[in-house]
């Protein structure tokens, strides 16, 4: 028989029934044997139930037709992106390629083999990404991974505070 | 939907701005909804939604297109509500051990009752409202916007395992909160 744990950790596949026939079958076995998960089962699907008869208020139409109008507006007040296809001055792109050989070797210099991000979860360092940087901004996009981010955002001395941490708690 | 989606994208990034406008207009509504879901509020809603079509307009050139344009979009929106959320929580301190007392009535067996009655409609939003903004986001995410496990971790940056857990935590709070619907 599965346990209790294995019960916890299978429960949103079963709640959503994506558990394959045969988890299934050692699901409900452990449900038959187990009063407590069959009690918290049983309360868990109506929750489930409870909550899908929450509706969403629908806005009335004359609210999107403001809403792009409203938004070309804000998108005009401030200043446009320097973006691909404009040109480009030579002093701001000089500055502009300093300024990224700067951040690269920034992160260059914070990457040391002792610190390896890889095992934290990625939650944990988004969340103090967006917690702590406003610059997140410029790494929004989804040309940066979590742990670059973080590097380049975060000073050393907290993600290792944060690794060691994370450590503990896994142990 | 998707290769639409990136011929739009595609023209926008070679000056087209008409069909950045067409991205918005396809998805205002998602967007919309969806920042509403997380803040509960309309001015919230309004402001953050318009907020993360700004981010994506004032980045778009950095969108390899690694993911969906919509999965990308929704990161954004997710991302500024969840900050928006967190400054929220720290002003407010809200409790997350507050119970609803409800009247016992039996809402299982008349579901149109339930869609229309304003009572069991606000403890619903409240009981969602006192998740941790990450469990609110991933729960949102699910049960209200229909995303898959996948299409969340995505948005979110965090492992599938990650997801399922905090959607059993967050179930396992709303248990809580409407025991008296579910215990009913």
């Amino acid at each position: 028989m599965i346990s209790c744990r294995k019960v916890k950790k299978w429960m949103v596949d079963y709640l959503e029934g994506t558990l394959s026939e045969k988890e299934k079958a050692l699901f409900e076995e452990h449900l038959s044997k187990c009063s407590q998960c069959a009690q918290e089962v049983k309360a868990l699907v109506k929750t489930q139930r409870l909550v899908r008869l929450k509706v969403r208020e629908e806005m009335p139409e004359g609210f999107w037709t403001h809403y792009l109008p409203r938004l070309r507006r804000r998108l005009e007040e401030k200043p446009l992106p320097r973006l691909a296809w404009r040109p480009v001055p030579a002093l701001a792109l000089a500055t502009a390629t300093a300024l990224v050989l700067l951040v690269v070797v920034a992160i260059s210099l914070l990457r040391t083999p002792s610190l390896n991000l890889e095992n934290l979860p990625r939650e944990v360092l988004v969340e103090e990404v967006m917690a702590s940087n406003s610059e997140l901004d410029y790494f929004i996009a989804e040309s940066f991974e979590p742990e670059e981010i973080a590097q380049a955002l975060i000073p050393q001395e907290m993600l290792n505070s944060l690794i060691d941490s994370n450590q503990e708690l896994s142990l | 939907m998707k290769d639409e989606d990136s011929l739009l994208v595609g023209r926008f990034k070679k000056g087209e701005e008409k069909a950045f406008d067409e991205l918005m207009n396809k998805y205002k509504k998602r967007i919309y909804y969806l920042a509403y879901s997380l803040t509960s509020n309309h001015a919230d809603a309004l402001d953050l939604s318009q907020e993360a079509f700004i981010k994506a307009y004032r980045s778009i050139h950095r969108f390899r297109g690694r993911s969906s344009f919509y999965t990308w979009l929704y990161r954004i929106t997710v991302n500024l509500c969840l900050n928006h959320l967190k400054k929220e929580a720290k002003k407010k301190e809200v409790s997350f051990d507050e119970r609803i007392e409800v009247a016992q009535v039996d809402w299982w067996s008349n579901p149109k009752k339930a869609l229309k009655n304003k009572e069991l409609q606000e403890d619903l939003t409240r009981a969602i409202d006192s998740l941790p903004p990450q469990q609110k986001a991933v729960f949102t995410l699910r049960h209200l916007e229909g995303l898959s496990h996948k299409e969340i971790a995505s948005i979110l940056g965090c492992s599938i395992g990650n997801i399922k857990a905090n959607l059993f935590q967050a179930l396992q709070k709303l248990r809580e909160r409407l025991k008296g619907y579910v215990e009913g």
